[in-house]
Formats: structure tokens, C-alpha cells, sequence
């Protein structure tokens, strides 16, 4: 045998021996001891393929939380301009709308993508150089408070969303608030939101202390 | 009669590369409207979603585990979809390469976690962590093995699970001894490009 014969190298490479005339041809062929090492490992790492290797369909609630997340994403977008397909679609399933008194908010799509539960602007304190606005809002999801306060300079630490009660007395932390214009925070589903009207956003110190700094920049109390 | 010498192929070989080419280029047309913004994460979520949850059952051997990391690697490529460069590589292996710094980064919070499971959690990741390369291996090859035709699949199953040799094979299943050297060699070749493809080091 002289030439490169692939085949004969598979059937080597799956554990077959190979003829006297095959191994002088590739002790001298550079390209077939190439190919017989390749389909050597290959067939060796596949004998190696257990039960636990076989491919397994995740469960159905994977992708509905993959779905729900990108929804909760769209609808925060929506706000700064419509968008249609898939997401936008979910976004609108299954989305509950409030009671009188609140107000759906309409994309261009005419999909209807949140509610705004309760509303409120955010007042600069001290040394804020402007102020911000807070919504919650009624996703397909649950309550989400949205917040934006634009225009803060970069922080030495990082900035943080309350709620508070009306007398500072007990408060929440939504989480932290991100570089981007807003940030939407997951409100917890038992919570009481006349019990927690103030939005307070603070200048928090990377000290290990997880309760306020006392340094809040914008408060706004929501119309509940 | 005169005929041309035209080089013969048999039916089920034309086949099985036309069914990997189209496969091909159905993930290409995938990676390409991914990357132009296009809403095609349930798409990619079909082709390669048990890929990445097997990896990480595989690696975490924990089903509520590999749950919230399969949600992860999806959120983040959604979510990161500007970054993702087609030319610098296919989706898949983009989408691979999320999975194991997922995997890496639950690890990472694990061993941080003190508390009584340490113990355990650290036998479990001697065991997982250096083969991390192997087991990306050997879930990608199940996965490939898996997408195989008959009898190209059965074929395989054979020779890498009953060692049997082709001429066995060929007994076994009724076909031609060529029908099978072919459907072997093929076989190892898309199994090699697969590994090629997306088995990345990150």
C-alpha cells in the first residue's frame, strides 16, 4: 500500500489492527500519522462517553425563566422605544393589568407592556447634582421598581435603592443601582408598598456595612 | 455503450453530507442573525439548549444547578449579543465557552462558601474540575453522536460501545463491508470537525 487510504485509518482508529502494508506506508506519510492520531483521539474520547454524556433536554421552566428575563429586559427598554417581535409578545402575555387609577403604558406596537403602579420624581438632597424619577410598575412578572436618576457623577463606592417607610423608621434594599440610565429592581411579592413609599437612593462605601450610609443623594416618596 | 467516467457516491453518502451541510448552514444563517440583533435566541435555545444543560448537569451533578446555569449562559449570550464576533468563531463555541466560565465561575462561589459542605463540595470538584476538558469533550461528542442518522449512528454505537469491528458490523446491520468502512470514517471526521469547532479552551 502506498497511498492514503482514510478509511483503513478510521477502522485503525476505532481499534481494528492495522496490516503490515498500512504501517509502512504511515511510518513514511507525515498527513495520514497526522490523521490516524486525530480519529485516534476522537474514537478514544467517544469510547470514553458514559449514560451521563448523553444529551438531556432541560426541563420546560428553563426556558420560561429565560423568557420571563428577557421580557422583564424588553419591557424596561420599551419605555425608550418600541420593539417589536418575540420578547415585546411575551412581555404583553399573561401581563396583569391594575385596577382603575393606574395607567397602561402603550408602545408604539399598541402591545401593552406595563402598568405604572405608583409614580414619584426624586428630589436631590445635599449634594446631588439633579434629580431622577421612580416607578413601580406591574410587569407580566410582578411589581418592579424602576428608577432612574441621570447625570450622577461616578461614584467613589456605589449607589444604592431603598424603600422606606414614610418616618425613615424601617426600610428595604431594593439594590444596587446600575451605570446605565435605569435600573430595574424585582419588588418582593409580599410586600406591603404603603409601608414602604419613600424611594431613596444613597452613596454607599465598599466598608463591608450593609446598612445605610446616611449619604442619600435623591428621595422621592411615591403617590400610593 | 459509452458513459462518462463519472466518480460514483452512494445514495446514502450524497445524503448524509447534504444533511451535514445543511446543518452547517443552518447554523451559520443562526450565528449570522444572531449577530445582527436578530430575535433568534429560541431558535439557538432548540439547537444547542440540552447541550448546554447536559454540560452543566455534567459538571455540577446537580439538576437545580445545571437549571439556573443553563438559564444563566442563555441570559448572558442574549444579553451580551454585541460582543459576539462570527467571525471570530462559530455560536456554538461562543455559546460553549459561556458554559464553562459559568461552570468555573459556580465552582468558584462554592469552594468560597464555608460552611459544612466544603468537604464535600471540594472531593466533588477534585473529581469534576481538572477533567473540565474532557467532560466538555465527551458531552460534545454525545451530542454529535446523537445528531447522527441512521445507520451512521448505529454504526458507531457499535464501535465505540460494543467494539465490535467493521466486518462485525457489517454482519450485524446487513450492509455492504463499504457501506460501513465509509459510514465509519465519515462519522469520525464530523466527530473531529465537532471537536474542532467547539471545543475551546477559555
Amino acid at each position: 500500500m502506498s497511498s492514503c487510504d482514510v478509511e483503513e485509518l478510521a477502522l485503525v482508529a476505532i481499534g481494528e489492527p492495522m496490516s503490515p502494508d498500512l504501517r509502512a506506508h504511515v511510518s513514511s506519510c507525515v498527513r495520514c500519522q497526522t490523521t490516524l492520531d486525530e480519529l485516534t483521539s476522537v474514537a478514544s474520547a467517544a469510547t470514553a462517553i458514559t449514560d451521563a454524556d448523553r444529551p438531556v433536554t432541560p426541563p420546560a421552566f428553563v426556558w420560561e425563566n429565560i423568557e420571563r428575563a428577557i421580557a422583564t429586559d424588553e419591557a424596561a427598554r420599551n419605555r425608550g422605544g418600541a420593539r417589536s417581535g418575540w420578547f415585546a409578545l411575551a412581555a404583553a402575555v399573561g401581563l396583569i393589568v391594575g385596577a382603575g387609577g393606574t395607567a397602561v403604558v402603550m408602545n408604539q406596537d399598541s402591545a401593552p407592556a406595563v402598568t405604572i403602579v405608583a409614580e414619584t420624581s426624586l428630589d436631590p438632597l445635599t449634594d446631588a447634582p439633579s434629580g431622577g424619577i421612580a416607578r413601580v410598575e406591574q410587569t407580566s412578572q410582578g411589581s418592579v421598581l424602576n428608577v432612574s436618576v441621570p447625570g450622577l457623577p461616578s461614584p467613589d463606592g456605589y449607589y444604592e435603592v431603598w424603600l422606606l417607610a414614610a418616618d425613615s423608621s424601617k426600610m428595604i434594599s431594593v439594590g444596587v443601582l446600575g451605570a446605565g440610565e435605569q435600573s430595574v429592581f424585582p419588588l418582593p411579592a409580599g410586600m406591603q408598598l404603603a409601608d414602604y413609599p419613600v424611594v431613596d437612593v444613597s452613596l454607599e462605601k465598599y466598608d463591608g456595612d450593609v446598612t445605610h450610609s446616611a449619604d442619600s443623594l435623591v428621595r422621592g416618596q411615591l403617590a400610593i | 455503450m459509452q458513459t462518462g467516467n463519472v466518480p460514483q457516491t452512494s445514495g446514502a453518502t450524497n445524503a448524509e453530507s447534504q444533511g451535514v451541510r445543511v446543518r452547517a448552514e443552518a447554523d451559520a444563517e443562526l450565528a449570522s442573525a444572531f449577530a445582527s440583533g436578530h430575535d433568534v435566541l429560541r431558535a439557538m435555545y432548540e439547537r444547542w439548549g440540552s447541550l448546554v444543560y447536559t454540560l452543566c448537569l455534567r459538571s455540577t451533578g446537580n439538576a437545580d444547578d445545571a437549571a439556573d446555569l443553563t438559564q444563566s449562559v442563555f441570559l448572558s449570550a442574549w444579553r451580551g449579543r454585541s460582543g459576539y464576533d462570527p467571525s471570530a468563531g462559530a455560536l456554538s463555541a461562543w455559546l460553549v465557552g459561556i458554559t464553562r466560565r459559568r461552570i468555573a465561575d459556580h465552582w468558584e462561589r462554592r469552594t468560597k462558601e464555608k460552611n459544612v459542605t466544603t468537604a464535600l463540595v471540594d472531593a466533588h470538584e477534585a473529581r469534576t474540575s481538572p477533567g473540565a476538558d474532557s467532560i466538555t469533550d465527551t458531552v460534545l461528542l454525545a451530542d454529535e453522536l446523537s445528531r447522527l442518522g441512521e445507520p451512521q449512528k448505529r454504526i458507531m454505537e457499535l464501535a465505540f460501545f460494543q467494539d465490535l469491528t467493521h466486518v462485525q458490523i457489517a454482519s450485524v446491520l446487513d450492509l455492504p463491508l463499504g457501506t460501513v468502512k465509509s459510514h465509519i470514517r465519515r462519522s469520525l471526521e464530523r466527530l473531529r470537525s465537532r471537536l474542532e469547532v467547539d471545543s475551546v479552551i477559555v
